[in-house]
């Protein structure tokens, strides 16, 4: 490099007349150590390589990035083009050239590509090459390359992986998809073949009783009876297991439901098939909601069956159906005064088959209350019960999450 | 005389089928077949039956295929063809009338119900092989 001294002479000159207490000496001083600290700068760094390029893009300059990088010597690489670097490829469209044809007219080039190591090998390389320019005119480059390698390795890793998770869950969506296949195909099957033979069953027992009525006691008959009333019970306990697996499967469609049409609708037919009954209705109008018409219906029926059936034992039997607007919510409920339930299993009361009452006090087949609790969890709500025995019941839920 | 032709592979079903027709005094003939495919072969080498009543769930040629294969042929083509099954599927109702079938009967698993559904067959029974005077 040139010294930025006036005078010719070797390097003890310099530094004797750099002792010399002139303002020339001083500014020669800060050169020489501004010269230094850049030498110790680039031959420190080992990630990069770093060359100096003369205008025609012949190597100058050599740190021991270079050798870590692309295992050359100083003596192996210094005066050579640096088109060495460059693959057979890259060399093939005159790329080089038109590097530093760029690096002159704007200044720099950078980009990422494969390099040349001196054993042939390659590596991914960053390659930043910035022109040095002294008064208008290109007089060399400075070249700084950076090895990749590893970092496109993590990446490729990371590419794989990203791969691996998407075939998975690709996978994991065709087996969910099969098994509801399957799952649908199970309760076709359950509701063809299961009933079946409860038809035997019920059939031929009520054949037996019709023609063998003399001959049975009245025991034997009654026996028959039961065999019937089992396979009808079962029949029911099937109907409503299917029933409840179809939930699940319904697409849920979303419209402004009139709650308290559709609930003024299922007490009149609740009323029609116990006329003998009085029971108090109350059910606060107006009162819609955005939900699945037939969810809801459902959902309803289950409710106030339930109501109606356990409110049973009471003389003056009394349902509610309000609701309350909370600041971020709708909750609706509906209240019973009839046998209620003891607080202490209120978990059990939505999980399927589970009953709190005897079925000879109240008959059931334990899925009403699953089948509400899974058609307002669709409808992304939420449902809870409070009661003391013998005090009635109140079952509140929501139909939509919080807003 | 008349016919019925019962396709039902479930042998339970099939006798109480039988047995309860013939109590109701429904059909003087009812031929039993097990599958699809002996229905098939006994509608090519008889006389047509003055009804079917199928089975939707059977081996080797499924109900709804009989259907297919009854109104796709031009003798068979407007037999009187009753499904009973035991589905509950709306979509399977709708596969039976969409392939032609006349009725769709669910077998009910309480045998009192079921006397009523034969009952219906018989008068629908009655109403091909007696249809009453048009009246003007």
């Amino acid at each position: 490099m040139a010294s930025a001294s006036a005078t010719d002479g070797d390097a003890s000159d310099a530094r004797v007349r750099a002792d010399a207490d002139t303002p020339a000496a001083d500014l020669e001083r800060e050169v020489l150590r501004s010269e230094e600290r850049f030498r110790l700068l680039v031959e420190a760094v080992k990630d990069y390589a770093i060359f100096m390029l003369d205008r025609h893009g012949y190597i100058q300059t050599w740190n021991p990035g270079v050798r870590r990088l692309k295992g050359y010597e100083a003596e192996d690489i210094i005066g050579k083009h640096f088109s060495v670097f460059y693959t057979p490829e890259d060399l093939a469209v005159d790329k080089p050239a038109r590097v530093l044809a760029q690096a002159a007219s704007e200044g720099s080039y950078e980009e990422e590509g494969l390099r040349l190591r001196k054993d042939g090998t390659r590596f991914w390389a960053n390659v930043l090459i910035t022109s040095i320019v002294d008064r208008g005119q290109v007089i060399g480059f400075a070249k700084v390359t950076r090895d990749l390698t590893e970092r496109r390795a993590a990446q490729a890793a990371l590419e794989d992986a990203a791969k691996e998770l998407e075939t998975r869950v690709a996978e994991r969506t065709a087996q969910l998809a099969e098994s509801n296949e399957e799952l649908a195909a199970f309760g076709y099957s359950v509701s063809h073949d299961l009933r079946a033979p409860l038809r035997a069953m019920d059939g031929f027992s009520k054949r037996v009783l019709a023609s063998a009525a003399e001959r049975l006691t009245e025991n034997e008959r009654e026996q028959l009876e039961r065999v019937r009333a089992a396979a009808q019970r079962m029949s029911h306990l099937i109907d409503d297991m299917l029933r409840l697996s179809r939930l699940s499967r319904v697409d849920l469609v979303r419209r402004e439901v009139d709650l308290a049409a559709t609930a003024k609708d299922i007490v009149d037919e609740l009323r029609r098939a116990e006329p003998e009954r009085s029971v108090d209705v109350v059910i606060e109008q107006p009162m819609v909601a955005n939900a699945d018409v037939r969810l809801v219906r459902t959902m309803l029926e289950n409710l106030l069956g339930n109501a109606w059936k356990f409110t049973r034992k009471q003389a003056h039997a009394r349902i509610e159906l309000g609701c309350s607007r909370e600041p971020q919510r709708v909750v609706y409920h509906v209240r019973d005064n009839g046998a209620g339930f003891d607080p202490r299993y209120a978990a059990k009361l939505f999980l399927p088959f589970q009953r709190l009452h005897s079925a000879r006090d109240y008959e059931g087949t334990g899925i009403g209350l699953a089948t509400v609790h899974r058609i307002v969890r669709r409808h992304g709500g939420e449902i809870w019960a409070t009661s003391q025995p013998g005090d009635g019941a109140t079952f509140s839920f929501t139909l939509a999450g919080a807003r | 005389m008349s016919t019925i032709l019962l396709v039902e592979d479930n042998p339970d079903d099939a006798e109480l089928t039988l047995a309860t027709l013939r109590d109701l005094g429904i059909g003087d003939d009812i031929i039993v077949v097990e599958d699809g495919v002996e229905a098939v072969a006994y509608l090519e080498a008889h006389d047509l039956p003055d009804l079917m009543i199928v089975d939707l769930k059977l081996p080797r040629m499924t109900g709804l295929e009989v259907l297919a294969h009854v109104r796709g042929e031009p003798r068979t083509r407007a037999l009187p063809v009753i499904m009973l099954t035991s589905s509950v599927e709306d979509d399977d109702v709708r596969r039976c009338y969409d392939a032609g079938a006349n009725s769709y009967v669910r077998k009910p698993v309480d045998y009192d119900e079921f006397v009523t559904v034969a009952r219906m067959l018989g008068d629908y029974w009655l109403r091909i092989n007696h249809p009453a005077p048009r009246s003007r």
